[in-house]
């Protein structure tokens, strides 16, 4: 009979049982939106931020000897060192590394007048350092490159030229094929691939200098930087740290926002179930009263109240947890240009979020039905 | 008297300085047919509902089928109100959304276990086997009355209270429901009648008046109790 009755209340009440449910809906779409989203939203500000440059550099162990002669010290003298290109494929098998790039540097001459070569692993620096804007195109082969904004000016070549460059007695010729554009110090450098500059330079399997991009989500960037020396011990890492200070800043915010708007969104969502119950409390006062002239106890009366607020917050749940999932998808491509994949605890949070709040909301309007008086509600006041 | 089954010992209702009710004592016996008549405001429809435990005296004493019902904690008031008395209300007050059957089944659930062709039985003897599936809005107002009435009677209470059960009938459904209250008063159901209608006040036993919360007269009409058969038609009980 209980089912019966609450049936054919629900029935009788539909319409402004389905705005409560909506406006329910409407807050657990939000809050399952950002379930969907916070779930990734780490990865996904991460890997934004990771267009902006690496995190973790690797560069070789300083090797210095104290030099002197007699009473006299006349200070220290550093090798040159290069890291064993090889070794790196190490630093992939590290998790959260996204990727890195290796590079080495020499100084040139070109037209007989000195500029840094950075030889960089093309591939990995294209796909990584999404901010270098290449007016022309990336160099395919060997024989071509690219020359820094900067440097282009004072070397006075353009895209197209040929060159010959030069190391000791080494010249390669090659072909400028764009013009490089990062604002930092690549604008007053000439680019090639790493082979390039092994080869002039006469090491080759060799690089200088590794720029890391690390995910810095589930995992702290300490970690990951502990790993990747670890892996390289003969290698000096280290982390940019402002550049970790930022993302985890950024991090921050973006969650502490989320985390603010889904608590006004329930509240919200809370007061519009709240509301609307009180209303049906007041417009069934008649019937609360009669129930209890019947002998209706206060569990009984409490019980159809609370199971009504459990359905608005069911059907709110249920429409609101897909509604937001299809929010947080187009968020994830519009805003992130990714797919989210729905996160596996998305439905029974936003469910029991939703089930929670109703019943939350439903709190003062139950008291004020276990309140009504059947002697004054009976005679119609 | 014969056995009393309501007994009222100096019943006062206050509020504030109004004595809707003063000191009211009464008896009434099992099976008497009692009215309880008097000008608004006299504390008619007070005394039913202390009666019926939906209100409380603010002093004095009520006993019902032996058992005191003042002083009894609240919960107690309610298993009281479900298994003890039978309401029939002037307003009728049906659940609107539920039929004719469902609202007798709602006292069953209320009361212990539904019974679907108990219930069914029940409207039957009030007549009303053609309109178990009607809402309350397809019914007319002495239809309505009669749910109520089959819906006071499904538990098999000890008293029936009614207040003003007539007031808004027309002259041939009151004709249909008093004859309903006589039946049930020839089966020795126990029957008090809050009315302002002197002709069905006058139906009863014992006709007592109230003015200002008092009692002020007591008449007797000298009705004896109908020992005749019981018609089919109003056997509700289990």
């Amino acid at each position: 009979m209980f089912w019966r009755v609450l049936l054919r209340s629900l029935r009788h009440q539909r319409v402004r049982l389905s705005i409560a449910a909506l406006a329910m809906a409407l807050g657990s779409a939000l809050v399952s939106g950002l379930l969907n989203l916070s779930g990734d939203i780490g990865g996904q500000v991460g890997r934004e931020l990771r267009a902006y440059g690496a995190n973790l550099v690797i560069r070789p162990r300083e090797q210095s000897a104290r030099v002197g002669s007699g009473g006299l010290e006349f200070g220290a003298v550093t090798a040159a060192q290069t890291l064993i290109e090889a070794d790196l494929e190490r630093v992939n098998q590290v998790e959260g590394v996204i990727g890195y790039v290796p590079s080495l540097y020499a100084v040139v001459e070109v037209e007989q007048r000195p500029v840094v070569l950075a030889g960089v692993g093309l591939p990995a620096a294209r796909s990584l350092n999404t901010w270098w804007q290449v007016q022309g195109r990336w160099p395919e082969t060997d024989a071509e490159l690219l020359v820094g904004a900067r440097a282009a000016e004072a070397l006075d070549i353009s895209s197209g030229e040929v060159v010959n460059v030069e190391y000791g007695d080494e010249t390669q010729t090659m072909r400028v094929v764009g013009v490089l554009e990062t604002g930092g110090a690549e604008d007053e450098q000439i680019v090639a691939g790493l082979r390039v500059a092994q080869t002039l330079t006469a090491q080759p399997g060799r690089v200088g200098l590794v720029m890391i991009s690390a995910l810095a989500n589930e995992r702290s960037l300490e970690t990951i930087a502990r790993d990747v020396q670890a892996a390289l011990p003969q290698a000096e890492v280290r982390t940019l740290a402002q550049f970790a200070q930022a993302e985890t800043t950024v991090l921050n915010k973006v969650r502490l926002l989320i985390g603010l708007v889904a608590a006004l969104v329930l509240v919200a969502g809370a007061l519009t179930v709240a509301g609307t119950l009180n209303i049906i409390v007041m417009e069934r006062r008649a019937e609360i009263g009669l129930m209890k002239a019947l002998g209706a106890d206060d569990r009984r009366v409490a019980g159809l109240f609370l199971i009504e607020a459990l359905n608005i917050g069911g059907i709110g749940g249920v429409v609101g947890y897909l509604a937001g999932l299809t929010l947080a998808i187009a968020i994830g491509q519009r805003v992130f240009q990714a797919t989210i994949a729905p996160t596996p605890w998305g439905p029974p949070g936003t469910l029991l979020i939703a089930l929670g709040v109703a019943l939350l909301a439903s709190l003062l309007p139950v008291q004020r039905a276990l309140a009504v008086d059947p002697v004054t509600t009976l005679r119609g006041e | 008297m014969s056995e009393w089954i309501v007994k009222a010992v100096n019943l006062t209702r206050a509020y504030g300085e109004v004595r809707a009710l003063d000191a009211v004592s009464l008896e009434v016996a099992r099976g008497e047919w009692l009215s309880v008549m008097g000008p608004s405001g006299s504390g008619k429809t007070t005394l039913l509902n202390i009666l019926g435990g939906l209100d409380r005296s603010t002093s004095g004493q009520l006993f019902v089928d032996s058992a005191e019902v003042t002083g009894l904690a609240p919960k107690d008031v309610t298993r009281f109100r479900r298994e003890t008395v039978g309401l029939v209300f002037q307003q009728f007050h049906l659940v609107p959304y539920l039929t004719a059957l469902e609202n007798v089944m709602l006292a069953q659930y209320f009361h212990s276990m539904v019974d679907e062709a108990e219930a069914r039985i029940a409207l039957e003897a009030v007549g009303l086997n053609e309109r178990l599936h009607h809402l309350p809005a397809q019914l007319s107002g002495g239809e309505q009355q009669r749910v109520c009435i089959a819906r006071a009677l499904i538990n098999q209470p000890k008293i029936i209270l009614a207040d003003e059960p007539t007031g808004n009938l027309d002259a041939a459904n009151e004709e249909i429901v008093l004859d309903i209250f006589r039946r049930l008063h020839a089966q020795g159901h126990t029957l008090i009648i809050v009315t302002h209608d002197a002709r069905v006040g006058h139906l009863a036993d014992r006709l007592i008046v109230l003015e200002h919360g008092r009692v002020v007269r007591t008449e007797s009409n000298g009705h004896e109790r109908r020992q005749q058969a019981v018609p089919e038609a109003v056997s509700v009980g289990r």
